[in-house]
């Protein structure tokens, strides 16, 4: 009888001799694994780097098939502008980042590779907390949740969450900045469309793009894998809208 | 009516969150309190014949513990 692969383990999954080293629940593993198929129907699994920070997400260098190199933590902005400064516009490099990562200690080489208008590509995968160190609160938490630091929830004397996707998209050196979510099937595939659409801008040599996608963090947020992804939809999706933010085909 | 497709469930990779049974529209995935190796609770497909092979339980799966096969021609047993 013959019988047909759908869907399953990306190409580009590296099947490493270990437990996957995320939390039950963790939504993490979905994004890698987006990331590798987008990889894959792009046809760069040959000629992509992967530049990762330091968090849960250094764990994509482990598990995605493609050169990779951890950089000093929130550095992924200032190493990948490097790299593509000399590798050319052959190679496409990726940078791979949490959001603390990103927008707390890596603000300044995110914002200003975006300023700079590099040719490279940035996911953050947005958990609202710090995820590694222990749930602490993030720049990302949103208004009112309870976090280790924050325990009577998060209030105005705490600041407000950085929405990095409207924020990177008001600049004039970004060509692309979207943020997605996975919690239906229907957002899993919306997600990688921006992801794919994100690395066609690099491909194109349009500028720098940026795609910010929401993940579970059960474990940090005490709450049961499903709940955390109804959390997801109640809490912060009102806070973190989803949608395209920006998407011009040349800077000016 | 005949089966169109069935999936594999990789328990060394499986944590146990529930995403599959949660989001299979069909009901062909199931919670067990049975525990794989890794000390975690395991799904099981129990619902052979109502799987359409739609793939969101493989989508869904953030450790990549599901395979999804479709069948190309009818069982012939079905």
């Amino acid at each position: 009888m013959e019988e047909k692969w759908i869907a399953g383990t990306p190409k580009l999954w590296r099947d490493i001799p270990l437990i996957i080293p995320f939390c039950p629940g963790c939504q993490h593993g979905t994004a890698i694994k987006a990331l590798c198929e987008v990889i894959d129907e792009l046809g760069m699994e040959n000629n992509s780097v992967l530049v990762v920070g330091v968090g849960c997400n250094t764990m994509a260098s482990v598990l995605v098939n493609v050169d990779s190199v951890m950089v000093a933590h929130g550095r992924p902005g200032d190493v990948a502008s490097a790299m593509k400064r000399v590798l050319g516009k052959d190679t496409m490099v990726i940078t791979w980042q949490g959001d603390g990562d990103t927008l707390a200690i890596g603000c300044e080489p995110t914002v200003h590779a975006a300023a700079r208008s590099e040719n490279i590509t940035t996911f953050m995968v947005n958990n609202a907390n710090y995820g590694t160190t222990g749930g602490q609160l993030a720049p990302t938490s949103v208004m009112g949740q309870v976090t280790t630091t924050s325990p009577l929830g998060r209030t105005p004397s705490h600041g407000y969450p950085i929405q990095g996707s409207e924020f990177l998209g008001s600049l004039r050196g970004v060509a692309y900045s979207a943020r997605g979510a996975f919690t239906s099937p229907a957002n899993y595939q919306k997600t990688k469309k921006y992801m794919k659409r994100a690395l066609g801008k690099q491909k194109d040599c349009v500028g720098y793009s940026f795609v910010e996608i929401l993940s579970t963090c059960p474990a940090n947020w005490h709450m049961s894998p499903i709940e955390s992804l109804k959390w997801i939809e109640e809490e912060m999706i009102p806070q973190f809208p989803l949608g395209e933010f920006k998407n011009v085909d040349k800077i000016e | 009516m005949a089966k169109k497709g069935y999936i594999k469930i990789n328990e060394n990779r499986c944590t146990g969150c529930g995403f599959c049974e949660m989001f299979c529209k069909k009901g062909c995935v199931e919670m067990t309190k049975r525990l794989s190796v890794l000390g975690l609770p395991v799904p099981e497909f129990t619902n052979a014949e109502d799987c359409i092979a739609c793939a969101m339980c493989a989508w869904m799966c953030p450790h990549v513990a599901i395979e999804v096969y479709e069948y190309l021609e009818a069982p012939a047993s079905a």
